[in-house]
C-alpha cells in the first residue's frame, strides 16, 4: 500500500490549537513527520514537529485528512503500538537528549504527537571534522549510557536517528523509540521480535538471540556510527573480526595524529567485534577511551613514520623476531641487536617494526650519526613552528612519551664507552639499538640479542630469491655450501654472490671455483648492484666488503692486532698463545679486546679468530708478512726447526729449512689437518717454506696415506689441501722455480687426482661418468705435466722420477680394469685407444697387494665365457660342480660371472637396452642355484676364514651384492628374508655425517645419494620397489631417534623416486605385466612417508619434462 | 535437543579431561559421529518436533497420527510423502534427497502442523538441514507471509498461483534478502503480497547478493593468507613450483592436499573415510572456480574459507584465541550473508567446531582430512 501523506498547507486541530503542515520532515516503518506550525493568540508563528500514526504495512486508505483503517482491531492495534512508543518517550522527557513532546493526541481517525521543533540535522547528513564527531560520538555514548543506568536498551542506534545541534553547542535529541526496551523483559524471555537496521545492529541482534541482547549491544551500533562517520563506509564482515585492521586511507583521517589511528583501531575493536564478551562492557569505557581520542585531537604537533622498505629478501629471523617481542613485552626498555657488519641487523629492526606497526603510533628510524643527540635534530615534527624549534628536543621527548613509539638508531657502531645511551633511555618508547659493538655487559633495562648467521638452507632460499635461480640442482647445493663456508656464512656477502651470479651470469660452480681462493679473485668481474645503509652501491664485490668493515679506517694499532691474529688463525689462540707469538703488553690486550667488541676478532669462549671475511680483507688490506709481524715469524720457524745434523741457527729463518721431525707442544704431534691449515697462511713465495711444505707432501702421500684418510672433496682436510693445491698451481707457473721444483709439484698434483679418483662408487649414471672423465682428464694432464717436468731432470734423478710415475699410472689404469673401481666396461676405451702404452701390463708391488684388489687374470675368462653363452644357468652349473676347486673358490668364481651380469643389468638403462633383451628368468635361475650351492648344509664351503656359516657369507660379499642376492631370489623365501636382509644392511651402515658418507664397513663407503640410486636401479632392474620403501622407514627412525632433520637429503631424491614410479607406471615399458606394482599405492606410500618425515608434500612430474 | 545437547557436550569435553589422540583426530571424528546414532536421523528429528507440540503421539503411531492430521486439514498425504517413505524415514533412518521437492515437502508439514515461522526455520535447520525461507524465492516468500498470517497450504498454494502469473515491473534497487525478509514481515494483507512481489519480481531474481559479496571478500582474503602461509620457512620448499595464483593452490594450502594433477583437478572427498553426512558435498577444488554456486556450496564454502582465514591468522597471534571468538565471527558472517549460523547438528558445521576446540585447530583440521583420505 502507498502511503498518502498530509498535503502541505493543510491543517487540522489538534488540543484546541490548528496546525498547518509546512513539510514532511521524514518517514519510518510506523509514522510520518510532518514539520507544522500554530499561531499563538499574538499571531506568532510556533514551529512543532507532529508525528502522525500510519503504519506501512496497514492496510490504510486517505480520505481527505482522515485514514480509514481496514478494520476496527487493526486500528486498535496499531494506536496501542503508538501509545507505547509515546510512553517509553516520556519516560525519558526529563532526559534533555530526548525530543520534547507536547502531547499524544486522536485526530483523523489516527494519532499524532506534537514535539518541540529542532533545527539540528541527522547525524547522517552532519558534515563535521574528526574532532567534532567524537565529540558527537562521545555525547551519544554518554545519552545511551544513561538509558541502560535506566534499565532500557535503544537498539536502534543508526545516524539518522538522532539530531546534531548546531555546534558549538554541542547537544543531541534521540527521537526513534520504537525499538527501546526494557533489559529487565529481555531476562524474562518476554523479547519475541525485534526490529533492526542494518549496517548498524550487532550480530545478536541480527540473529534474533534475544537473550543474549545487552548494554554491549548497544554499544556494537555505537562502534558503527562512528566507524561510517570516519570511515566513509558502512561496517562489513572484515571490520568485526578479532583480527580486523584498518589502514585509515581514507581522506578525513590520512593526515591526522597517528596517535589517533590507533585509540581509534581500539575503538573499533572494542566496539565492533562480533563476540560480545570482547566489546566495552559499559558505556562508561568507551567514554574513557573516546575522552583519550579527543584530547589527542588537540595534539596538533606530532611525528610519522619513517621506517625504510625491506628492499631485499628477508629470511627466517623468526626466533630473534620473537625474541625482540617478548624482551619488550618483559618490560625492556631497549634492546641491542649486535652482530657481524652484515650479517642482517637493520634488516631485521625494519622486518619487526613492520610486521608490529599496528602497535604503534609510529615508528622513527634514526641512522646513527656521530652522536644519540643528532636523533633529536634529525627526526621530524609535523607542524612544528620556526619558533619552537629551539625547542625540538622536549617537544619531541614529550611527544614519544604520550604515546606508544618504538625508536630505532641503526648502526650504532660506538665502543661501549664512548657514548652513553642514558639520554635516549629516558624517552618512554621501545628502542632497538643496530651495533657491531658488544653492549652485553650493560645491565638494566637493556637485552642484547645476538643476532648470528642464517641457517644453510635459509641462506639457500636467500641465494635462490636474489639470483633469481629457483631451481638449484644437486651438484649445485655441493658448491653452493663451499660458497657460504667460504663467506663465513655471512649474509650479506650470500646476497652479493647471488647478485655475482646475476651479474656475471656464472653458474654457482663457476663461481665457487673463482672464489675458492679468495674473494679478491671477483676484482676483476662484472660489478654488482648492492644496496646497504639506505643506499645503493654498484661497485665490485671486494670493494663491497671491504666498505662494511672499513679496515683501513683503523688505528694503526689495531691494524697490528688484526695481522697477528691473521698469522696465528691457525692455532687455537688462547690469551697466552696469543701473549707468548706477540710478546705483547696490556695495551695490545686492550686493543684486541676493543676488537673483539667491534667484533672484528671472534672470541668463543676463551678462544679469538676471525671471520673468513674479515679474514681475507686482512690479508689483502693489511699483508701480514715477516717484516711486520716479525716475531710471529721468528718463533713459528723456531719451533718448527728440529734437524741437528745440519745444525741450523734457530734464528735464521731465511735459510732453508729440512724436512722437520717432531714438533713442539703447542702443535700437535703429526696433525695434518692443522699443517695444512698453517701451510694455507704462510707466504709460500718464500723458498724455505716451498721446500719445507714440499717436503712434508711427499712424507705424507708416500708415507702417511692409507685408505682410512678421507682425501674426497668435502671432507675437513681435503679443503684445506684444496688451498694448497691452488697455491701449488699458481706456484708451477712461475718462471722463478727450478726444474726440480717443478717436478716436484707437477708428481704432488698428479697424486692428489690419482686419490681423488680412488673412491669406490656403486652406481654410474650420466653425471657420475662425466665427473670421472673429468677426473680422469686431470689425471692425464698431470702426468704428462710431471712427465714432461720429469724429463727435464737428469742423470739417475730422471730415471727415478719415470720410473715412478710409469709405475703408478699402470697400476691406476690395470687397477680400473679389472673392476675394482667398479667403472662401466668401456669406461677407459678411449684413453686406451690414444693412450696404448699407458695400460701396459706392468707387475709391480702395489703398498695394497695383500687386499682383496688383487687381480686374478684367470678369472676374466669365466666372465667372457659367461657373457657368450646362451645358456648362463648352465654355465653356473658347471663352475659349481667342479669338484678340483674349493666350494669356495667354486663360489667366487661363479660370484665374478655373476658379477658381470649385475653390472650390466644395472647399467641397461645407459645403453638402453630393450628389456626383452635380458633374459629374467635365466638370471633369476641363476643366482637361486648360486644361493642353493652356499646354503646346502651337507656341502659347507672350506674357508679358512673364521666363520662357515651366513654370518660368514655376509661378512664377505659386497654390500650390493648381498642386495642382489635378496632381490633375486626366489619369491618363497618372502618377506621376512627381505627385512631381515635390510635389517643387516642398516644395521652395518654408520652414518658419518648425513650428507656425505655412510660407512658400512671398514672397506666400503658410499654417499647417501649413491645408495639410494643403487637401491632405485636395483629396484628398476629387478622390478623390485621395496629396497626403497624400506630405505625410506630407516631413514624414518634414523630421523626420529638422532632429532635429525633429513628434509633436504630425502627430498633431493625426489627426482629418482618419481623417475622410478613413472617408469613402472608407464605403458611404454616392457616390463611384464606381471612384475609392474600398483603406482598409486606407491605414490600414496611414498607421500605418506615423506609428509610424516619431512612434512613435504609435492606434486608429481612428468619423467621427461619439466613443470 | 538431546543430540545436540550432547554434540555440545561431546565438543566441550575438551575444556575438562578430554583425551584426544591427536593423531588420528579422523577416527575420533568418525567414531563420535557414526557412533551411537550421534546425529539423529531425519525420522527422530521430525518426530522430535510432532511430539513437541503433540506429547501424545508416539513412535509408533506417527505415521497414523501424520494420515489423521492431513485427513482434518484437507491435505493429501502424498503431498507429503507415500506410507512406504513415511516408513522409511520413521524406521528405517531415510531422509529426503535435498531439492526443490522435498522442501515443499518440508513446508507443507509446517501447514500440517501449524507451526509457526520460527519454528518451521527450526524444522528446516535442525531436522532437514537446509536453509528455510529463502526470501528471494516467491513461494518461500508466500509460505512465509502464509503461516505468520495463520493461513493455510491451500491459501498458499493459491498465492502462489496468482503470484507467479503477475508481471514483472522494473526496480532499480539492489535489495538485500534481509531487506525483503524485513519487508516481507511487515505484510499483513494478501494484496499487499502480491504487490510486493509484483513490484520486486527483478529483485527477487538476484540470489544471494550478501552472501557472494561476502564469499568474495572472504576468499580474497584467503589468497593473501594462503600466500603468505605458503612463505613461511617450513613450506618454501614445499610450495616453490606451485602457481601461487590458482585457485587449486588455495584449495591445497587450506587443505594440505594436492589436487592439481597431469590429468586436471582431482576430486578428494568422494572415497574418504569421512562420514557420509560430511563428504557428500564437502566443497572440492572445483568448487572455488564455479560461478553459479547454490545456496549449499556456498554456506559450504564461506565455512571452509573463513575458518582456515580465522585459524591461519590466530596462529600468528600470540594472544589467546577462543572458540568464542570463532563462532562469533562465523555466525556473524554466515548472519549477514542470509545463512543460518553454524548448528552443531550439522556435521559439516559440527567439524569445523570440533577443530576450533584445538590449539592448533588448523593443524586438526588438515591432518583430519589427512587421514581421511588414507585408505
Amino acid at each position: 500500500m502507498i502511503r498518502k501523506s498530509l498535503n502541505a498547507g493543510e491543517s487540522f486541530m489538534l488540543d484546541n490549537k490548528e496546525y498547518q503542515i509546512s513539510s514532511i520532515k521524514g518517514d519510518g516503518a510506523n509514522c510520518i513527520v510532518y514539520e507544522a506550525h500554530y499561531e499563538d493568540k499574538l499571531g506568532l508563528k510556533h514551529k512543532v514537529n507532529i508525528k502522525e500514526n500510519y503504519p506501512f504495512s496497514a492496510e490504510i486508505i486517505r480520505k481527505g485528512k482522515k485514514l480509514i483503517w481496514k478494520s476496527e482491531d487493526e486500528r486498535e492495534q496499531c494506536r496501542e503500538l503508538f501509545i507505547s512508543s509515546y510512553r517509553r518517550l516520556m519516560e525519558f522527557q526529563n532526559n534533555n537528549y530526548a525530543v520534547k513532546t507536547f502531547g499524544l493526541f486522536d485526530c483523523n481517525n489516527t494519532q499524532y504527537i506534537v514535539m518541540d521543533y529542532n533545527d539540528g540535522v541527522t547525524f547522517d547528513k552532519d558534515d563535521a571534522s574528526l574532532k567534532d564527531i567524537l565529540k558527537t560520538i562521545r555525547l551519544l555514548t554518554y545519552v545511551v549510557g544513561e538509558y541502560h543506568k535506566n534499565g532500557f536498551l535503544h537498539l536502534d542506534i543508526k545516524p539518522d536517528n538522532f539530531l546534531v545541534y548546531p555546534r558549538p553547542s554541542e547537544h543531541i535529541v534521540l527521537f526513534d523509540f520504537d525499538t527501546v526496551i526494557a533489559i529487565s523483559d529481555i531476562k524474562k524471555g518476554k523479547v519475541k521480535a525485534i526490529s533492526y537496521s542494518d549496517g548498524w545492529a550487532a550480530p545478536e541482534q541480527k540473529q534474533g538471540l534475544f537473550d543474549m541482547l545487552c548494554p554491549a549491544t548497544d554499544i556494537f551500533s555505537i562502534g558503527a556510527v562512528l566507524f561510517e562517520k570516519v570511515m566513509g563506509r558502512k561496517v562489513d564482515i572484515s571490520d568485526i573480526s578479532i583480527f580486523s585492521q584498518w589502514d585509515f586511507k581514507e581522506e578525513k583521517i590520512k593526515n591526522i595524529n597517528p596517535k589517533i589511528k590507533r585509540l581509534l583501531s581500539n575503538i573499533f575493536r572494542n566496539t565492533l567485534n562480533a563476540n560480545i564478551a570482547r566489546r566495552y562492557q559499559s558505556t562508561s569505557e568507551l567514554i574513557k577511551d573516546l575522552d583519550l581520542a579527543i584530547k589527542t585531537c588537540d595534539e596538533i604537533m606530532y611525528v610519522v613514520s619513517n621506517v625504510p622498505i625491506l628492499t631485499s629478501d628477508f629470511i627466517g629471523r623468526e626466533h630473534e623476531l620473537k625474541e625482540i617481542s617478548d624482551s619488550f613485552l618483559s618490560g625492556y626498555k631497549a634492546v641491542f641487536l649486535s652482530g657481524n657488519g652484515g650479517i642482517g641487523k637493520s634488516s631485521l629492526a625494519i622486518k619487526y617494526a613492520r610486521e608490529n606497526r599496528n602497535n604503534y603510533d609510529a615508528i622513527l628510524f634514526y641512522r646513527y650519526n656521530n652522536s644519540l643527540e643528532n636523533f633529536f635534530n634529525e627526526i621530524d615534527i609535523q607542524n612544528l613552528s620556526i619558533e619552537e624549534n629551539n625547542r625540538k628536543k622536549s617537544i619531541l621527548t614529550g611527544i614519544l612519551n604520550s604515546g606508544k613509539y618504538l625508536v630505532i638508531v641503526d648502526n650504532f657502531d660506538v665502543a661501549v664507552d664512548k657514548e652513553s645511551v642514558e639520554d635516549i633511555l629516558q624517552i618512554n618508547a621501545n628502542i632497538i639499538f643496530t651495533t657491531r659493538t658488544n653492549f652485553g655487559d650493560y645491565s638494566g633495562e637493556i637485552k642484547q640479542i645476538e643476532v648470528g648467521s642464517l641457517s644453510e638452507s635459509e641462506l639457500e632460499i636467500l641465494f635462490r630469491n636474489v639470483s633469481r635461480k629457483n631451481l638449484i640442482q644437486e651438484n649445485d647445493k655441493k658448491y653452493l655450501k663451499r660458497l657460504f663456508k667460504l663467506v663465513g656464512y655471512h649474509t650479506y656477502a650470500t646476497e652479493l654472490l647471488a647478485a655475482q651470479i646475476v651479474a656475471s651470469d656464472y653458474t654457482i660452480e663457476d663461481l665457487y671455483e673463482k672464489v675458492r681462493t679468495g674473494l679478491s679473485s671477483l676484482s676483476n668481474s662484472e660489478k654488482i648492484k648492492a644496496k646497504k645503509d639506505g643506499r645503493i652501491v654498484r661497485d665490485r664485490m671486494p670493494e663491497i666488503i671491504s666498505a662494511i668493515y672499513n679496515i683501513s679506517n683503523l688505528s694503526e694499532e689495531k691494524k697490528q692486532v688484526l695481522r697477528n691474529v691473521y698469522l696465528l688463525n691457525f692455532l687455537n689462540i688462547t690469551k697466552d698463545i696469543y701473549k707468548e707469538y706477540t710478546r705483547c703488553n696490556a695495551s695490545d690486550f686492550d686493543e684486541l679486546n676493543e676488537l673483539v667488541e667491534l667484533r672484528y676478532v671472534m672470541k668463543n669462549g676463551n678462544i679469538y679468530s676471525l671471520h673468513p671475511l674479515i679474514d681475507e680483507l686482512v690479508k689483502n688490506e693489511l699483508e701480514p708478512n715477516e717484516d711486520n709481524c716479525p716475531r710471529i715469524y721468528c718463533l713459528i720457524y723456531h719451533k718448527m726447526q728440529v734437524d741437528e745434523v745440519l745444525d741450523q741457527s734457530p734464528f735464521s729463518y731465511k735459510t732453508d729449512l729440512t724436512l722437520f721431525g717432531s714438533l713442539d707442544e703447542y702443535i700437535i704431534d703429526k696433525n695434518n689437518e692443522f699443517i695444512c691449515s698453517f701451510f694455507n697462511h704462510v707466504d709460500l713465495q718464500l723458498e724455505c717454506n716451498i721446500s719445507f711444505l714440499i717436503e712434508w707432501l711427499y712424507t705424507f702421500l708416500e708415507d702417511e696415506y692409507d685408505e682410512e684418510k678421507e682425501l674426497g672433496i668435502g671432507s675437513p682436510i681435503s679443503s684445506c689441501f684444496a688451498g694448497i693445491y691452488n697455491k701449488l698451481e699458481m706456484l708451477r707457473n712461475e718462471k722463478s722455480m727450478s726444474l726440480q721444483r717443478i717436478f716436484d709439484i707437477d708428481y704432488i698434483l698428479f697424486c692428489a687426482w690419482l686419490f681423488e679418483f680412488s673412491k669406490i662408487f656403486i652406481s654410474v649414471d650420466d653425471e657420475v661418468v662425466k665427473r670421472y672423465k673429468l677426473r680422469e682428464k686431470n689425471i692425464l694432464k698431470y702426468y704428462d705435466k710431471v712427465l714432461d717436468s720429469a724429463n727435464n731432470l737428469c742423470g739417475d734423478n730422471k730415471k727415478c722420477a719415470i720410473d715412478k710415475i710409469e709405475c703408478i699410472i699402470a697400476y691406476f689404469y690395470n687397477n680400473n680394469l679389472i673392476g675394482s673401481f667398479n667403472l662401466p666396461d668401456g669406461f677407459f676405451n678411449d684413453t686406451k685407444n690414444k693412450r696404448p702404452e699407458l695400460f701396459e701390463d706392468f707387475v709391480f708391488e702395489s703398498p695394497n697387494s695383500e687386499t682383496e684388489n688383487e687381480i686374478d687374470d684367470d678369472e676374466k675368462f669365466y666372465e667372457k665365457d659367461f657373457e657368450n653363452t646362451s645358456d648362463k644357468v648352465g654355465f653356473i652349473k658347471n663352475l659349481l660342480s667342479d669338484e678340483s676347486l674349493s666350494p669356495f673358490e667354486r663360489m667366487g668364481n661363479a660370484d665374478s660371472c655373476f658379477d658381470y651380469s649385475y653390472s650390466y643389468l644395472m647399467n641397461y638403462q645407459n645403453r638402453r637396452i630393450e628389456m626383452q633383451d635380458i633374459d629374467w628368468q635365466q638370471l633369476k635361475e641363476t643366482v637361486s642355484l648360486m644361493n642353493s650351492f652356499l646354503w646346502q648344509d651337507e656341502n659347507e664351503p672350506e674357508v679358512e676364514h673364521e666363520s662357515e656359516d651366513w654370518e660368514y657369507y655376509k661378512e664377505t660379499y659386497d654390500l650390493w651384492e648381498l642386495i642382489i642376492d635378496v632381490y633375486m631370489n626366489d619369491p618363497k623365501y618372502g618377506d621376512d628374508r627381505i627385512n631381515e636382509y635390510f635389517d643387516f644392511i642398516f644395521e652395518k651402515i654408520r652414518i658419518v655425517s648425513i650428507d656425505t658418507y655412510i660407512l658400512y664397513d671398514w672397506r666400503h663407503k658410499i654417499t647417501v645419494r649413491e645408495l639410494s640410486t643403487a637401491l632405485i636401479n636395483i629396484g628398476k632392474g629387478y622390478l623390485m620397489t621395496k629396497p626403497f620403501i624400506r630405505y625410506i622407514e630407516f631413514w624414518e627412525n634414523y630421523s626420529k631417534k638422532n632429532n635429525v632433520d633429513i628434509s633436504n637429503f630425502i627430498f633431493s631424491n625426489y627426482e629418482d623416486f618419481c623417475s622410478f614410479l613413472y617408469y613402472f607406471a608407464s605403458k611404454e615399458t616392457d616390463i611384464p605385466e606381471e612384475y609392474k606394482f600398483d603406482y598409486a599405492e606407491l605414490e600414496k606410500i611414498y607421500r605418506q612417508k615423506m609428509k610424516r618425515i619431512a612434512n613435504i608434500e609435492f606434486t608429481l612430474r612428468e619423467e621427461s619434462s619439466e613443470e | 535437543m538431546e543430540y545436540t545437547d550432547r554434540m555440545e557436550e561431546l565438543s566441550f569435553q575438551k575444556w575438562g579431561v578430554f583425551d584426544v589422540d591427536y593423531d588420528n583426530v579422523c577416527d575420533k571424528i568418525i567414531e563420535i559421529v557414526d557412533g551411537e546414532n550421534a546425529f539423529r536421523t531425519f525420522g527422530e528429528g521430525l518426530f522430535f518436533f510432532v511430539n513437541k507440540k503433540y506429547p501424545e503421539v508416539d513412535k509408533e503411531n506417527i505415521i497414523n497420527f501424520l494420515n489423521d492430521v492431513c485427513k482434518t486439514k484437507n491435505i493429501p498425504i502424498n503431498d507429503i510423502a507415500s506410507n512406504n517413505t513415511l516408513r522409511n524415514w520413521f524406521k528405517k533412518g531415510a531422509r529426503p534427497k535435498k531439492g526443490d521437492n522435498s522442501r515443499r515437502v518440508m513446508f507443507v508439514l509446517a501447514f500440517v502442523l501449524d507451526l509457526d515461522p520460527e519454528t518451521t526455520a527450526q524444522l528446516f535447520h535442525k531436522v532437514y538441514m537446509d536453509r528455510a525461507f529463502d526470501f528471494r524465492n516467491i513461494e518461500d516468500i508466500v509460505y512465509y507471509f502464509c503461516l505468520d498470517n495463520k493461513k493455510s497450504w491451500s491459501d498458499a498454494k493459491r498465492l502462489i498461483q496468482k503470484a507467479t502469473l503477475e508481471e514483472t515491473k522494473d526496480e532499480d534497487d539492489i535489495k538485500y534478502t534481509r531487506q525483503i525478509q524485513k519487508e516481507i514481515q511487515e505484510i499483513r494483507n494478501e494484496d499487499a503480497l502480491i504487490a510486493y512481489i509484483k513490484k520486486h519480481k527483478r529483485n527477487l531474481e538476484k540470489k544471494n547478493v550478501s552472501a557472494r559479496k561476502n564469499y568474495e571478500t572472504i576468499l580474497e582474503e584467503s589468497k593473501k593468507l594462503v600466500k603468505k602461509e605458503s612463505d613461511l620457512p617450513e613450506y618454501q620448499d614445499v610450495y616453490k613450483n606451485c602457481d601461487k595464483n590458482s585457485l587449486n593452490f588455495l584449495y591445497e594450502v587450506i587443505t594440505g592436499q594436492f589436487v592439481s594433477t597431469r590429468k586436471g583437478t582431482v576430486t578428494l572427498f568422494k572415497n574418504s573415510r569421512l562420514p557420509r553426512e560430511i563428504k557428500n558435498r564437502f566443497p572440492e577444488a572445483i568448487s572455488l572456480s564455479k560461478k553459479n554456486l547454490t545456496y549449499e556450496e556456498l554456506r559450504k564454502l564461506i565455512i571452509l574459507l573463513a575458518s582456515y582465514n580465522f585459524w591461519f591468522k590466530g596462529s600468528m597471534e600470540q594472544g589467546l584465541i577462543s572458540i568464542d571468538d570463532y563462532i562469533s565471527e562465523m555466525n556473524a558472517i554466515l548472519i549477514d550473508s542470509g545463512f543460518s549460523p553454524m548448528y552443531y547438528g550439522n556435521p559439516y558445521d559440527w567439524m569445523f567446531l570440533y577443530c576450533s576446540l584445538f590449539e592448533r585447530p588448523l593443524d586438526t583440521f588438515r591432518d583430519l582430512i589427512a587421514e581421511a583420505l588414507e585408505e
